[in-house]
């Protein structure tokens, strides 16, 4: 039995459940110990990995949406914000699917690329960050009469909840 | 691990704290009378419509080529005014005070044609407002042109099209009124010009605005 794990950071040991025993991973399985091929595998639960998955969709789909909103015949065409949910979808359908690991440096990386783009587009001009990060969520997500500091308070919220998976 | 944790949780503060940017009201005598509910009306004497509107902030840090467009309509978040009122009603409403339609633009000739159609004021006001402001006090156009708009018409290409166009800020043949100024084309295709709402005159996103439209 090979068990590919991901989700977690580097540092945790996770282990297994298998077949009503706990195994280590790295942990070798005879063949008598090992259960059918149709024995149930529980991973325990999946979601601080899906939801870790879905926060780095939403980096990656602003980074997207603050790079296309650039192109003004674009811009003014499609909803560059809706690379923000299709991002978060996606990863956390593939977290589901294929389990990957991400690392916890990967979310630092991501989050210091998205606030050196917004630098490069808009200058050091941290009045219109609030901005342009609601509007972009709020678009892709099409609630446009969602005023943008409710927005944020929930930007605010996922930010810290996601830097903590 | 704990280090790289620390970092994030500073990082994630840092974009929180510069997330808590909240509205400071204006503090005017302007006092609109529209609601989400009734959101159009006509003043029969001075010949007018007012339509409801939002703000939309985003517009203040980037460049669109539309003013007002229909919160139902397939462009709605591209304006810097999202409007309550439908393209169609508006049309109606406008038709109903006397204004005459140029109807002059097509989607074949629109990159060499300038909009015909009456000559239209529009006032732009909000609750707490000093004063009614006109388009060019609250939209920047990055050459400093004045915004010249026109009664366009185009009623059944609006209709077919359903992107909720209203005002245009270039002449358009799908916008109810847009503006003379320059051809279709010129803010997306040519990059001759960019407009953005202005900051430091409107209020902030989210804000109910009302757009007084009238003969000149």
């Amino acid at each position: 039995v090979v068990l590919r794990l991901g989700g977690y950071c580097e540092g945790a040991i996770p282990t297994v459940r298998v077949g009503g025993s706990d195994w280590r991973v790295g942990q070798v399985m005879n063949k008598t110990q090992t259960p059918g091929i149709a024995q149930r595998i529980s991973l325990g639960p999946a979601w601080p990995m899906i939801l870790k998955a879905g926060f780095v969709g939403l980096l990656i789909g602003y980074m997207l949406a603050l790079w296309l909103s650039q192109w003004v015949w674009l811009e003014m065409r499609l909803n560059v914000g809706s690379t923000i949910p299709g991002s978060v979808v996606i990863l956390m359908l593939l977290a589901l699917w294929k389990r990957i690991a991400i690392p916890c440096s990967l979310m630092l990386i991501l989050e210091m690329t998205l606030v050196v783009s917004f630098a490069v587009i808009y200058g050091w001009r941290w009045d219109a960050l609030p901005l342009v990060f609601a509007c972009l969520l709020r678009e892709g997500c099409h609630v446009g009469l969602l005023r943008t500091d409710m927005v944020n308070v929930m930007l605010g919220f996922v930010l810290i909840v996601g830097n903590r998976f | 691990m704990k280090k790289w944790s620390c970092v994030t949780v500073v990082v994630s503060l840092m974009m929180v704290l510069s997330l808590t940017g909240l509205a400071i009201a204006a503090e005017g005598s302007k006092k609109i009378t529209l609601t989400k509910e009734n959101p159009i009306s006509i003043n029969a004497e001075e010949k007018s419509v007012s339509i409801l509107c939002a703000v939309n902030g985003k517009y203040f840090l980037q460049p669109t080529r539309h003013c007002t467009i229909f919160d139902g309509g397939k462009f709605a978040d591209k304006a810097i005014f999202r409007s309550f009122v439908n393209q169609l009603d508006f049309y109606d409403t406008l038709m109903k005070v006397g204004l005459n339609a140029g109807n002059n633009m097509t989607l074949e000739n629109t990159e060499a044609t300038h909009v015909q159609g009456d000559l239209l004021d529009v006032a732009v006001t909000w609750d707490g407002a000093n004063k009614d402001y006109t388009l060019d006090e609250v939209i920047i156009d990055s050459n400093g042109k004045p915004i010249v708009m026109r009664f366009g018409g185009n009623y059944e290409t609006a209709k077919e099209k359903n992107t909720g166009c209203l005002l245009c800020l270039d002449s358009c043949p799908v916008g109810i009124i847009s503006n003379e100024t320059y051809t279709y084309g010129a803010v997306e295709k040519r990059n001759e010009v960019g407009f953005k709402g202005n900051k430091d005159v409107l209020p902030p996103d989210g804000t109910l605005v009302m757009l007084t439209i009238k003969r000149k």
